[in-house]
């Protein structure tokens, strides 16, 4: 197993488009530095100000490269040597959920990390003193989670729709608008911060939450439960599922 | 390259039938393909035999009957890698891939020895190749491509899929001389085409299919003509 998650992950990097991917939220946050300090607001970014950047696009990147991850190999024919040489497809689906989860996780630390350094460099005095160490491991551990959850949903979202676009753009629509219209929709708005989404902005606002959030362990467990429900659905789907194209 | 196998790679599809919501692609199909021989798999467009080639491949369930790959199951098959190889898509892979990274990656799936990716772009005249991406491959390098990955642990069944297309003249006579010398060497090589000549060139016994039914199936010689066989059977559908 550890053999095929590590070829899964060399997979995902082997391309320019998976490589972008997995830098942009580096890039993203490094930018996001500079920019504020470009317009002089740099002495106002704490760590967890930082982390919580970080934490905004998590779910998005991860999600679509976990989508792509299996989709795109549906698209492009890969996954007829792929099965050909892994036919329990159960397995193959659970290393390609933790090749991505892993990847996601190390991706971000790198994007934290890059962030650190470049926001250290331009406010050393404020910045790294801004936050509690307490606060900061424990947004930092949110941020992680995150990630490491969402790469998990889009590889079950892939293997699910089959779809590269469809997958991807369905993602990103349900992320940025229907965990937010959905519940209006159906009269139920305090049902918004249940969904998996803002599950997730509760995990890493965890050190300081907001009144309508849900507590960080409900948000875990939410988000858990999510993660848990999507893989099995998916992994059954992916199993069953004729590779006709 | 040279061992021979032993017959344990016949590949055996017994009563087939595959259902796609009502349409019935393949209907209650019975063959074998047999080691050491070439068995050229033909039919007009639409007659199942990709979806026949995928059931044998673990690729679709199918609806009833059962293929099997030396005896056994696509699925129960402990070393899936060395039993079959398939080459059925000459997208192959990602196009922003480097040939040598996707051949390795595919070497690491089947669990072969990454000496095997400089062997088998050898094999199929592709070595310069390597560090080119897939989208910048021709048709028939492409082809090629698939073929390296069919071959990359060296399996005792290979199942070719349309390989013969987008090739240039020179490619076919590789192509022909490299199916034939697999099944020298022992192995089963199912070979699906709508090129009738060069199924009659290459092949040693023949499928021939339509609307998912077996209309023929036997040694090559014993079907006359090929041609005027399969519009005999197939009423003059297009190949």
């Amino acid at each position: 197993m550890t053999t095929l998650i590590r070829t899964e992950m060399r997979k995902l990097t082997s391309t320019r488009s998976g490589v972008a991917l997995a830098l942009a939220p580096a890039v993203y946050t490094v930018l996001v530095v500079f920019l504020v300090r470009v317009h002089g607001g740099a002495d106002e970014v704490t760590a967890i100000d930082l982390a919580r950047g970080v934490g905004d696009v998590v779910p998005l990147v991860w999600g679509v490269l976990g989508a792509l991850a299996i989709a795109g190999e549906i698209r492009d024919g890969s996954i007829v040597a792929t099965l050909v040489a892994v036919p329990d497809r159960r397995r193959l689906f659970a290393a390609k959920a933790a090749a991505v989860a892993l990847t996601a996780v190390a991706a971000t630390a790198m994007a934290l990390v890059a962030g650190t350094l470049a926001a250290a460099s331009l406010a050393p005095s404020t910045f790294l003193d801004a936050a509690s160490a307490g606060e900061l491991a424990q947004t930092i551990f949110g941020v992680l989670a995150v990630a490491a959850g969402f790469a998990a949903i889009g590889v079950a979202i892939g293997a699910v729709v089959g779809q590269p676009t469809a997958a991807a753009v369905g993602l990103v629509l349900w992320l940025l608008v229907g965990e937010r219209a959905v519940p209006v929709a159906l009269g139920v708005n305090d049902a918004a911060r249940w969904m998996p989404g803002r599950a997730g902005e509760a995990l890493i606002d965890a050190a300081a939450p907001l009144p309508e959030s849900l507590a960080a362990g409900s948000a875990a467990i939410v988000l858990g439960v999510v993660v848990a429900t999507a893989a099995a659905v998916a992994s059954e789907v992916f199993r069953r599922r004729d590779v006709t194209s | 390259m040279t061992n021979h196998r032993t017959p344990t790679s016949d590949l055996v599809v017994s009563d087939l039938t595959k259902r796609f919501g009502r349409q019935v692609a393949v209907d209650h199909l019975s063959f074998t393909a047999r080691s050491g021989r070439v068995t050229g798999f033909v039919g007009p467009n639409g007659a199942g035999k990709t979806t026949t080639l995928r059931a044998l491949l673990g690729l679709v369930t199918p609806t009833s009957g059962s293929v099997t790959i030396g005896g056994v199951a696509p699925h129960d098959l402990t070393a899936p890698a060395a039993a079959i190889g398939a080459h059925l898509d000459p997208r192959v892979g990602p196009a922003g891939r480097r040939v040598g990274t996707h051949l390795a990656l595919v070497a690491d799936l089947a669990a072969v020895n990454r000496h095997r990716v400089t062997d088998a772009l050898a094999e199929v005249e592709l070595a310069d190749a390597a560090r080119r991406r897939i989208g910048t491959l021709s048709l028939g390098m492409r082809q090629r491509l698939g073929l390296a990955v069919a071959l990359i642990a060296e399996p005792q069944a290979v199942v070719l899929d349309e390989p013969f297309n987008g090739l240039d003249p020179g490619g076919v006579r590789w192509l022909r001389e490299r199916v034939r010398a697999l099944a020298s060497a022992g192995r089963t090589v199912l070979l699906s085409s709508h090129l009738l000549l060069e199924v009659a060139q290459v092949a040693d016994d023949v499928v021939m299919i339509d609307h998912g039914r077996l209309l023929a199936a036997g040694p090559i010689a014993d079907l006359g003509d090929l041609e005027t066989t399969f519009f005999d059977l197939t009423t003059g559908r297009e190949p």
